[in-house]
């Protein structure tokens, strides 16, 4: 089964990061599960071959088995107790393993300037992202072949790539601009505001987008409603405060329902309790760029099944070099950091 | 005089028990909802007067066009009120009104904005609107062209009075239209999966009926009557017997596993392909929640109690149980509760809260969210459910009191606590459990029933939904355990007769099973590891729940132990047996992945729980209830059932139950939650969910040969004696079937280590454990 965890993928493939505490504990379980499936399976179909009926004599007197008596006591006390020890030793090594990855997996860092935070809302029967970190992400500049910078004034240098037009969107404002045909330069002196919702897309002469810079302010929303990604940066932990809202604030005895927020591809869920004003929380560290799937595990109503939605995984803004990975650093978990080897 | 005040005070009883529901189920429930009649306002009866025209639709539809039509109403024989054409401005035309309903996915604009306006999920017309009688409108027809839109358009000529109530005098009609897209398969007869299904169980039970009736004429054809008819079927409905009353606990119990099997069925064509529409999402979880409440409440509880009931006071040497009229009403209330679980259903809208009930969303519904947002909560069919669950609690209840009773005082002279049968202490220990857990549901249920019907809010704002969550796996944990720890005492007697040995490690069982019933009520939590619990409370339940593991490890081993050195007779049962020791290894297995809480966050309400529970459920209970019925069959009915059939129920459904069940591990882990009405093409879980569904139909149709073994073996099996497979215990030593009761002197057990001393584990395990010697030989 192992081979269902695997490594990225696009939306939708079969996964599960092979360097989640979920996929590096798996692995270890499933080691021990073989171990006592061996055990036990070859005793049991020994047993069946060796004792059947027709190879041994009856062995009905050995016990002295007659209707309405209790027959003979079959037992050995040492060979009981071991039967007993054996899980024990079993049981305790794998309480061993589990609790190492329980810290691994609530390990939350106080600090909320450590972590990227998030706030999920969750309602009958679509998912909102509140952005309560800004982020300011662009593609793979070495793969697209172009570089957005944005400071006082906004510069597209698309020399080393094919595009012809730059879409900019502040707030609420989308303006569409040629690039330069003989350099692929482009500069607009407009301050960069912090707080305003930005995106530029390079698009070439056919109007297929090339490269996307985004920068989305705190506080800003994105929903699955209106089809609308999950972007988080990857190689950064991001944490999640989840809340269930109502879809209509008109009735108070309606406060919404149980959801639960399941990112599979790094392994984890935490489920989301209307009137729980604190929130539950919940953490993952994307290691790579790519789309993947949210889905809602907790049964929520009529259009349960539905409650889907998409993370995307970015690299935070390049500004130069040295300054970004672009999901290059190995942040996973490694295999002996979660209770040593098998 | 007495006691026609206490029938008048029932009669009142039960008609207030009758009539609750219905307050808060009866403004929209079973009847016609408010959009059906477009123009009530309007006089409650369409009229043939008014013609309603609707000119410049298309035959069939392209996937996202717009297409203009108009709507006309022409009616020239109403009286209109004066001329009726208006006064206050140039237009020559009188007033009129329509209201358009179109399927979903289908939208239907004006093309004057000012004229209409969305209203219920429809079009309906503004005050401005009503001085025509044609308007102009656009249909954008749905991307999805295999659909049919489905358009229903009202129409209504108004007379123009002002006064004497306005409507007066209108009169409407209505035209439906509907439109194929291009690529719509020709639609034939359809009906409701719901219908289907209701009328499937309907006949089935008529069947049943049909069949008593036809083996009771068969027996004397000459000289039937429907009054002799009667005073067969009278003894069997008013019982007492433990005996009659196990028979009909198990029949049941297994036509409930059919119709479990059968809903189980539906769903999984439904999933089957992806992006499938065969059922709605209302009728999808309606499905499941029924699917899992009628096999575990009406499927496998029952089933284990006709052999608690019929076995057990056999095992002990009682004649019958402490309180049999008790027994034969847990029996009767069980029976009643199942029209109620189900008869949500005719509402239109079947419970659809799953089998665990989480409020709040089980707790939402009209009574406490009003009619607007009833969208966003339960289904109406749930309160019926919720009191069918209360009836449950009740009859379970009854019967835990009566077994824990006959255990502690009706077991005959010689069988002490520790020289009981293991499926008696089995069953002792599951009661016991179900005794204790019981409450925590029926109040949680009771609450539940509440916030339904008069609107309380217990588990809604102010309430806490969690608290529901931990009051049903209080109960709902030691229940799991409650259904597998008798399985555990069948596998105990047919493994030991099987292998013509005693059980190793008598005591040990004993303890194993005690301990599961402890450590059983202290591991609830591990259902709610995600639910935001504190990581010290997640670890403590995760360690108390892998301590379940141990006693579970040690009787698996000590069964193994049973079977080496004996000598394994393969019959069916046995077959069955060996099967649920491979499935129920594989699923305690799986069952230590999800105390984990690094694991069970990811594998929480996946498929992989799907997988879980169903091997320790079927691979585990279900199997063993097959051992069970193969074992003590020619008990109850005195002939064997046929092991040509049995072979063939074991080797074509074993291998059909793993190759079904055993891909849904790797959905699990693939990320497929369970619930799921659909799931996409490119999730990839197309393949293992077409497996799934195949091998799910074939281990279903091998249950029909159980079914046609029951029957013919009952006429044509093989005559057996007293003890055909070679038993110990006192059930044995009565007539095949035992007399009523039971036992006319109560036997006495006899104790062969009285005789013979127990093999001990003296000098050498290699003589002494697996050969075993006479007393007199060893010391």
């Amino acid at each position: 089964m192992l081979k269902f965890i695997r490594h990225g993928g696009s939306v939708g493939e079969c996964m599960v990061a092979r360097d989640t505490v979920f996929a590096v504990l798996y692995e270890k379980f499933m080691f021990w599960s073989i171990i006592v499936g061996i055990f036990t399976f070859g005793w049991l179909f020994l047993a069946i071959l060796r004792y059947r009926d027709g190879v041994e004599p009856d062995t009905t007197q050995i016990d002295h088995i007659e209707v309405g008596s209790f027959p003979v006591d079959r037992h050995n006390t040492r060979i009981e107790v071991m039967f007993y020890v054996l899980p024990t030793i079993i049981v305790a090594w794998l309480v061993v393993l589990a609790l190492a990855s329980n810290t691994e997996v609530w390990k939350i860092p106080e600090d909320p300037a450590e972590t990227n935070d998030m706030e999920i809302v969750g309602k009958q029967w679509f998912w909102e992202y509140h952005y309560t970190d800004e982020l300011t992400w662009e593609d793979d500049t070495r793969s697209t072949g172009v570089d957005v910078n944005w400071q006082g004034s906004l510069t597209v240098d698309a020399s080393q790539s094919a595009g012809a037009n730059a879409t900019v969107i502040v707030g609420s404002d989308e303006n569409q601009y040629e690039l330069d045909q003989m350099t692929g330069l482009l500069t607009i002196n407009q301050p960069f505001d912090e707080g305003t919702f930005a995106v530029v897309e390079v698009t070439d002469d056919v109007g297929e987008v090339l490269h996307t810079w985004m920068h989305i302010p705190e506080g800003h929303m994105f929903s699955s409603a209106s089809n609308e990604p999950m972007i988080v940066p990857c190689d950064e932990n991001t944490v999640f405060t989840m809340h269930s809202k109502p879809s209509d604030d008109s009735n108070p005895n309606y406060v919404g329902v149980q959801h639960s927020f399941w990112l599979p591809e790094w392994g984890v869920k935490e489920d989301l309790v209307p009137g729980l004003e604190s929130g539950t929380v919940m953490m993952a560290t994307p290691d790579r760029a790519g789309e993947f799937p949210i889905r809602c595990a907790e049964y929520c109503g009529n259009q349960h099944s539905m409650m889907g939605g998409v993370v995307k995984v970015v690299a935070r803004e390049w500004t130069g070099v040295g300054s970004n990975d672009f999901c290059d650093v190995d942040t996973g978990v490694k295999a002996d950091t979660s209770g040593g080897g098998y | 005089m007495r006691k026609s005040i206490l029938v008048l005070v029932t009669l009142a009883f039960l008609a207030s028990i009758f009539a609750m529901p219905q307050f808060s189920a009866a403004p929209n429930g079973i009847g016609e909802v408010a959009n059906v009649q477009g123009c009530f306002c309007h006089g409650l009866t369409p009229s043939d007067d008014t013609k309603v025209t609707v000119t410049g639709l298309p035959e069939s539809f392209n996937s996202s066009e717009t297409y203009a039509f108009t709507v006309t109403i022409q009616n020239d024989v109403m009286a209109l009120d004066g001329d009726g054409i208006v006064t206050d401005g140039s237009r020559t035309v009188p007033y009129g009104g329509f209201r358009i309903i179109a399927s979903s996915g289908t939208t239907v604009t004006g093309v004057d904005e000012t004229l209409s306006y969305e209203y219920e999920g429809g079009l309906t017309h503004t005050v401005d609107g009503n001085k025509f009688r044609s308007w102009d409108f656009e249909l954008t027809a749905p991307a999805d062209d295999t659909k049919t839109v489905e358009l229903t358009v009202y129409g209504n000529a108004v007379n123009g009075n002002t006064g004497n109530g306005g409507s007066s005098g209108d009169y409407w009609n209505k035209v439906e239209i509907s439109i194929p897209g291009i690529n719509a398969e020709s639609t034939g007869p359809s009906a409701s999966a719901l219908v289907i299904f209701i009328t499937a169980i309907g006949l089935a039970v008529g069947l049943i009926f049909l069949g008593i009736l036809w083996v009771f004429y068969r027996r004397s054809p000459d000289t039937f009557t429907m009054d002799k008819f009667w005073s067969f079927l009278k003894p069997w409905l008013t019982t007492t017997d433990h005996k009659e009353v196990g028979v009909m606990y198990f029949l049941f119990g297994f036509f409930f596993f059919l119709v479990g099997g059968l809903l189980a069925l539906l769903f999984r064509i439904q999933l089957a392909l992806p992006e499938n529409d065969f059922l709605t999402y209302d009728e999808y979880n309606s499905f499941f929640t029924l699917h899992g409440t009628t096999m575990i409440f009406l499927g496998a509880m029952p089933m284990i109690a006709g052999f608690m009931n019929y076995v057990l006071p056999l095992q002990i040497g009682a004649k019958d149980l402490a309180f049999p009229r008790i027994n034969a009403m847990g029996l009767w209330l069980l029976v009643f509760s199942a029209p109620l679980i189900f008869s949500g259903i005719w509402s239109g809208q079947g419970a659809d809260i799953t089998w665990v009930m989480y409020p709040p969303y089980a707790s939402l519904s009209e009574a406490n969210l009003g009619e607007s947002l009833s969208g966003y909560g339960a289904n109406l069919g749930t309160i019926s459910f919720i009191s069918g669950m209360a009836m449950l609690g009740a009859s379970s209840t009854l019967s835990g009191v009566n077994f824990i009773t006959t255990v502690f005082t009706m077991r005959a002279p010689g069988v002490t606590w520790m020289r009981m049968p293991l499926f008696t202490w089995s069953v002792f220990i599951s009661v016991f459990m179900l005794y204790m857990s019981l409450p925590a549901l029926v109040i949680g249920v009771f609450f539940l029933l509440f916030d339904h019907t008069i609107g309380t809010t217990f588990f809604v704002a102010g309430g806490d939904p969690l608290l529901f969550q931990h009051l049903f796996w209080f109960f709902g944990h030691p229940e799991v355990y409650v259904v597998i720890v008798p399985a555990f005492g069948i596998v105990s007697e047919v493994l030991a007769t099987s292998a013509r040995r005693s059980i190793f490690g008598y005591k040990s069982m004993v303890f194993a099973m005690a301990g599961i019933g402890i450590v059983g009520f202290i591991v609830w939590g591990h259902h709610m590891l995600t639910s935001g619990m504190d990581p010290f409370w997640r670890a403590a339940f995760m360690i108390t729940t892998m301590l379940v593991a141990i006693p579970t490890g040690a009787k698996i081993f000590n069964w193994l132990a049973t079977l080496w050195g004996g000598s394994l007779v393969m019959k069916t049962h046995t077959l069955w047996s060996l099967g649920f020791l491979v499935t129920f290894t594989l699923g305690g297995i799986s069952g230590m992945f999800f105390p984990v809480a690094g694991l069970d966050i990811h594998f929480h309400d996946s498929y992989f729980v799907v997988a879980h529970f169903h091997y320790v459920f079927i691979g585990g209970t279900v199997f063993a209830l097959f051992s069970g019925l193969y074992y003590w069959y020619p008990k109850v009915t005195g002939r064997k059932l046929n092991e040509t059939l049995g072979l063939w129920h074991f080797l074509i459904g074993f291998s059909a139950y793993n190759a079904a069940f055993w891909p849904m591990h790797a959905l699990g882990i693939m990320g497929m939650p369970r619930r799921t009405h659909t799931y996409t093409v490119e999730s990839g879980f197309a393949e293992y969910n077409m497996a799934v569904s195949i091998f799910a139909f074939i281990f279903g149709l091998s249950q029909l040969l159980l079914v046609w073994n029951i029957i013919y073996s009952g006429k044509r099996g093989e005559p057996v004696g007293k003890d055909p497979w070679g038993g110990w215990s006192l059930e044995w030593s009565t007539t095949s079937p035992p007399p009523t009761p039971s036992f006319h002197d109560i036997p006495t057990q006899h104790d062969m280590n009285e005789h013979y001393g127990h093999h001990n584990d003296e000098p050498s395990i290699k003589e002494k454990l697996w050969k075993g010697e006479p007393k007199e030989a060893s010391s």
